[in-house]
C-alpha cells in the first residue's frame, strides 16, 4: 500500500478514527494498531508477513533469555542466534542472486561453467528496515541499555508500526517501546500537525520528485551518452532532488501518520544539502540509518578508540555495509566505498574546516556548495544501472560532450526547484520546520496548507511511482 | 523542500487555531478544485476513464466472478461504442462485459476466454475482416492479457490492487479534472492553452463502453479522414475539396483488388479451433458483423468480398449475423461510415438482440 494511494488514503482514515475514537481501551488500541499493520503490510504481499512473525518472537524470545541468563558465553549466543536469524532471512531474500551471480563470475574466471538454476525469489517489501529496526533490540539489550520487559504485543508493534514498516525511519527499541506503556491518542495539535505532514510528504513525493525530477532523470540515465553535458548535470542535479523528495516524502508521511495515532518517530533528514562537509551530510541525511550504523556496527568495530588507521578502515568497512545496505549491488558498494573515502580524507581536516566556517559565511557557502556537488556526482554510481551508463554519465558530465538536450521547461523545472532546494536548506541548516510554522498565523499556515494540498491534487495520478527506498 | 520533520511531541509547532487553518486549506482546496472542474466541463471537458490495461483488466475478472454464465463483447471499436450493455443485460438476463480492443485483434482474447475451464458464457464477437488481415494487431491484446494474468495473480490473497484500481476507476469516472486519467494540471494546461472549447466526441465509461457524440466533430472533414485511414494511402500530398476528396476517393476505391484469402483462413482455423473448446463445454460464440456505410463500406466490400471472406466462416459456424441481411441493422447513419454515434446504440442494441433472441435465443 503506497502512501499516494487512494487505498492508503482511505485506510489511514479508518485506523486513526478507530485508533483515537472509537476503541476505549489500550490494550485493544495496541491490538488493533498490530493487525492494521499487518494489513497494510498484506496489501504488498500476505505471505512475507511470516518473515516479519520469525524476526519478532526471534528477537523478543533472544532478548528475554540473553536479559535473564548471567553466563556471558550463553548472553552471546543468544545474540548470536538473533543476529544469525534476521542476517540470514535479509542475505537469502535481498543477496541470494548477487551472491549466485558472483560465484558465477568467479567460477566462469577459474573456467569452471557454472550454470545455477533460475533465482525467483522476491525480495520483501521494506526487510531492510524491519531487520535493522528488530535488531537494535538485541542489540541495546546485549549491551545492557535496555530492559527487555516489554510484553509480545508491544514489541510486535514496534517492528510491524505501519508507518514506518517498510521505509523507515528505522526506530530504535529505546524510542519507541516507552511509548506503549502509556495510552495514546492524538490530541488536536498532533493530529492537525500530523496531517500537514503528510500532506507536506506527498508533495514532496507527488509533485516534486514524481512530476518535475524523475521524467528529468529517467530521460537521461536511460542513454547517457547521447545527452549533452548540460542535461547531464542537469538530470544529477535533478536525481539528488529526486531521491531527497522521494525519501524525505515518505519519512514525512510516516512521521505524520504516526503523530495522527499519537506516536511520535524520529527525524530522518535534517537539511542535508546544506551539510557543511560529509560527516555533516552524514549527520542530516538517513540520519536513522547512519546512527544504527554508528552505534551498531563502527563503534562494535572499535570505532575511533583504536590507532588512526584502524579508524580509517572501521569508517570505510561501515560505509561499505551501509552502501551494500542499499542493495545487492557493487554499484552501491563503490557509492558507499566513495562516501568512506570523503569521509576519511575530511577525517583530517574537518577541525580547521569548521573553525574556519565559524566566522566566514563565504567561506561556509562555498563548502556546503562544494559537499552538494560531490553528493550529486556521488549519485551517479548509486543511480546508474551498469558501469557503462556510469562512465557515460560521469564522462558527460566531467568532459564537454555534445548531444541531445531536454527541453526548456524541464531544464527550468529541474534547476528553479534544485536551486530553491538549495537556498532553502541553507536557510533552514539550523532552524526546523515547526519553528517556521510556529512564527506564522493561523490563515498563512491555512493558505500554506490549501497551497500544498490543492498542487498535490492537481498534479497527482499520473504515472504512478513507488518510492525509490522501497526496494531497499 | 522540508529541512526537518517533527520527531517528538514536545517539538510540535506550539500554534493556536490549528484548526481553523485546516478548516481554510479544506475550504481554500474545495474550492479551487471545484472551480476547475467547472471550468473544465465550460469548456467542454466530461469525465472519461482512459482505456487503460488495468481498467481492461477490471472487466476481464468480472467474468472469473460473474454468479451466471455472462455475455462477453469481443472485438474493436465498432462494438465497444455501438453496444449498450444495459439493454443487452436487460434482454439476456446475464451480465454482459466489455472485453473489445480499439484497433487490436480479438483472437489471442478468444483463445484465452477457449482455454479459460471456468468459461461457459455467450462471446459476442464483432468480427472485422481488415484487423485480422494486418499482422502485429494480436500483439496489443496478448500485453493486455498477460496484465489480467498478473492482477488476477496478486488478488488471489490480496484484494489490495484491486481495491485501489476500483477507487481510482470510481474517481477518475466522475471528474472532468481526470479525462481520460490524466494529472489535472496536464488537462487544465490543455484547457488554458487552446482557444475555443474541447470536444471530447469520446468517453470511456467504467464498463468500457465507448459513447461518441459525432455533433462534436467538424464534418464532413471527420469523415473524410476516416475514409483516409480506411484506405491506408494518401491520394493526395496537398489540401483539396471535399468534392475533389470524394471524386478521387472513389476513383481509387474503384480500382481496390479483393485481398488474398489465404491469411483469413489461417486465422479462421484458430478462430473455430477456440469456438469449438467454449461450446464444448455448453459455452457459446456469435459472429456478428457490425454495420459500416458509404465509402468505408466500400472499400470493405471491394477488398474483402463477402463471398471469398465472411461466408468461409457461414460455411463452418452456424452463429453468424451480418448487418447487410437485417435492414434494422443496416438502417443506421455512421457519421464517420465506421461507428455508430451514441445515440443510437440502444436502438441498435435492441434490434441486434432481437435478432440473437429470434435466431439462437439466449442461454
Amino acid at each position: 500500500m503506497l502512501f499516494n494511494s487512494y487505498t492508503f488514503l482511505f485506510f489511514l482514515l479508518i485506523v486513526v478514527i478507530t485508533h483515537n475514537v472509537l476503541i476505549s481501551s489500550w490494550r485493544w488500541q495496541k491490538v488493533f494498531l498490530l493487525l492494521a499493520s499487518y494489513v497494510f503490510y498484506a496489501a504488498w504481499n500476505p505471505a512475507f508477513i511470516l518473515l516479519i512473525w520469525a524476526s519478532t518472537l526471534t528477537d523478543w524470545l533472544a532478548a528475554r533469555w540473553m536479559y535473564r541468563t548471567p553466563d556471558r558465553v550463553r548472553k552471546r549466543a543468544f545474540l548470536l542466534l538473533s543476529l544469525s536469524v534476521n542476517l540470514a532471512l535479509l542475505g537469502f531474500f535481498k543477496y541470494g542472486e548477487f551472491l549466485l551471480e558472483n560465484i558465477v563470475q568467479l567460477a566462469a574466471l577459474a573456467g569452471v561453467e557454472y550454470r545455477p538454476p533460475e533465482w525467483n525469489i522476491v525480495l520483501p517489501v521494506g526487510i531492510s528496515f524491519y531487520t535493522f529496526q528488530s535488531l537494535s533490540y538485541t542489540l541495546d539489550v546485549y549491551r545492557n541499555k535496555l530492559k527487555p520487559d516489554y510484553s509480545l504485543l508491544d514489541f510486535a508493534l514496534y517492528v510491524t508500526f505501519f508507518p514506518q514498516l517498510v521505509a523507515g525511519p528505522i526506530v530504535r527499541a529505546a524510542y519507541f517501546l516507552p511509548q506503549c506503556l502509556t495510552p495514546r491518542r492524538a490530541n488536536s495539535d498532533q493530529l492537525n500537525w500530523g496531517l500537514t505532514l503528510v500532506v507536506v510528504g506527498l508533495f514532496a513525493k507527488v509533485v516534486l520528485a514524481d512530476t518535475f525530477l524523475a521524467p528529468v532523470v529517467d530521460q537521461v540515465y536511460a542513454a547517457p551518452a547521447h545527452f549533452n553535458s548540460f542535461a547531464a548535470w542537469t538530470a544529477a542535479l535533478a536525481f539528488s532532488g529526486q531521491i531527497f523528495f522521494d525519501f524525505s516524502g515518505y519519512s514525512t508521511c510516516a512521521i505524520g501518520s504516526a503523530l495522527c495515532l499519537g506516536f511520535a518517530l524520529p527525524d530522518n533528514f535534517r537539511a542535508p544539502y546544506a551539510a557543511l562537509g560529509f560527516s555533516d551530510f552524514w549527520r542530516r541525511w538517513h540520519i536513522s540509518l547512519s546512527t544504527w550504523l554508528r552505534d551498531y556496527l563502527y563503534i562494535s568495530l572499535g570505532g575511533g578508540r583504536h590507532s588512526s588507521l584502524r579508524t580509517q578502515v572501521n569508517l570505510m568497512l561501515t560505509m561499505l555495509i551501509g552502501g551494500l545496505w542499499h542493495g545487492a549491488s557493487w554499484m552501491f558498494v563503490l557509492w558507499g566505498a566513495l562516501h568512506g573515502l570523503y569521509l576519511t580524507i575530511e577525517r583530517h581536516f574537518r577541525g580547521r574546516i569548521y573553525a574556519r566556517a565559524e566566522g566566514n559565511q563565504s567561506f561556509c557557502a562555498g563548502y556546503v556548495l562544494f559537499t552538494f556537488v560531490v553528493v550529486t556526482l556521488t549519485w551517479i554510481p548509486f543511480r546508474a544501472t551498469s558501469v557503462t551508463d556510469m562512465w557515460d554519465m560521469l564522462s558527460a558530465v566531467l568532459y564537454w560532450q555534445s548531444g541531445r538536450g531536454l527541453n526548456a521547461n524541464e531544464y527550468v523545472s529541474a534547476l528553479g526547484i534544485m536551486m530553491a532546494t538549495l537556498a532553502w536548506q541553507y536557510w533552514m541548516r539550523a532552524s526546523s520546520l515547526e519553528a517556521l510554522v510556529e512564527r506564522t498565523s493561523w490563515m498563512s499556515r491555512g493558505g500554506a496548507v490549501a497551497t500544498v494540498l490543492t498542487v498535490t491534487a492537481l498534479f497527482a495520478g499520473g504515472d504512478e511511482r513507488a518510492f525509490i527506498y522501497f526496494q531497499f | 523542500m522540508l529541512s526537518s520533520t517533527s520527531n517528538s511531541n514536545d517539538r510540535l509547532p506550539a500554534c493556536a487555531r490549528w484548526g481553523l487553518s485546516w478548516l481554510l486549506a479544506v475550504a481554500l482546496t474545495v474550492l479551487v478544485l471545484s472551480a476547475a472542474e467547472y471550468f473544465l466541463r465550460s469548456k467542454g471537458f466530461v469525465p472519461s476513464m482512459a482505456d487503460s490495461i488495468d481498467l481492461w483488466a477490471q472487466q476481464r475478472l468480472r467474468i472469473d466472478r460473474a454468479p451466471t454464465p455472462p455475455i462477453v463483447a469481443l472485438g474493436t471499436s465498432r462494438i465497444q461504442m455501438g453496444l449498450d450493455l444495459n439493454v443487452l443485460e436487460r434482454r439476456a438476463g446475464t451480465s454482459a462485459v466489455q472485453l473489445a480492443i480499439d484497433g487490436v485483434s480479438f483472437v489471442p482474447v478468444l483463445q484465452q476466454l477457449a482455454s479459460d475451464d471456468t468459461f461457459t458464457g455467450t462471446v459476442l464477437v464483432s468480427l472485422t475482416e481488415s484487423i485480422l488481415e494486418q499482422p502485429g494487431l494480436e500483439d496489443t491484446a496478448r500485453r493486455w492479457l498477460a496484465a489480467y494474468a498478473a492482477m488476477a495473480q496478486r488478488i488471489e490473497f490480496n484484494p489490495f490492487p484491486l481495491w485501489e484500481a476500483r477507487l481510482s476507476t470510481f474517481v477518475n469516472s466522475r471528474l472532468a479534472l481526470r479525462t481520460e486519467g490524466a494529472p489535472p494540471y496536464v488537462i487544465l494546461q490543455h484547457a488554458l492553452t487552446r482557444s475555443g472549447s474541447y470536444s471530447a466526441y469520446l468517453t470511456l465509461r467504467e464498463t468500457r463502453e465507448r459513447l461518441g457524440d459525432y455533433t462534436l466533430v467538424p464534418q464532413p472533414g471527420y469523415y473524410a479522414w476516416r475514409v483516409k485511414e480506411h484506405f491506408g494511402e494518401n491520394v493526395f500530398t496537398r489540401k483539396v475539396s471535399y468534392e475533389e476528396f470524394v471524386q478521387a476517393y472513389n476513383a481509387a476505391i474503384e480500382q481496390l483488388k479483393p485481398n488474398a484469402v489465404n491469411r483469413f483462413l489461417t486465422i479462421l482455423d484458430r478462430i473455430m479451433a477456440s469456438v469449438a473448446a467454449i461450446e464444448k463445454r455448453g459455452g457459446r460464440v456469435i459472429f456478428v458483423r457490425f454495420p459500416t456505410d458509404k465509402m468505408v463500406w466500400e472499400i470493405d466490400r471491394r477488398r474483402f468480398p463477402r463471398a471469398t471472406f465472411w461466408q468461409r466462416l457461414v460455411d463452418r459456424h452456424p452463429r453468424t449475423i451480418h448487418f447487410k441481411d437485417y435492414p434494422e441493422l443496416d438502417s443506421f447513419a455512421l457519421p464517420d461510415g465506421s461507428h455508430l454515434d451514441m445515440r443510437d446504440r440502444k436502438t441498435f442494441t435492441a434490434a441486434l438482440a432481437d435478432i440473437i433472441e429470434r435466431r439462437f435465443g439466449w442461454q
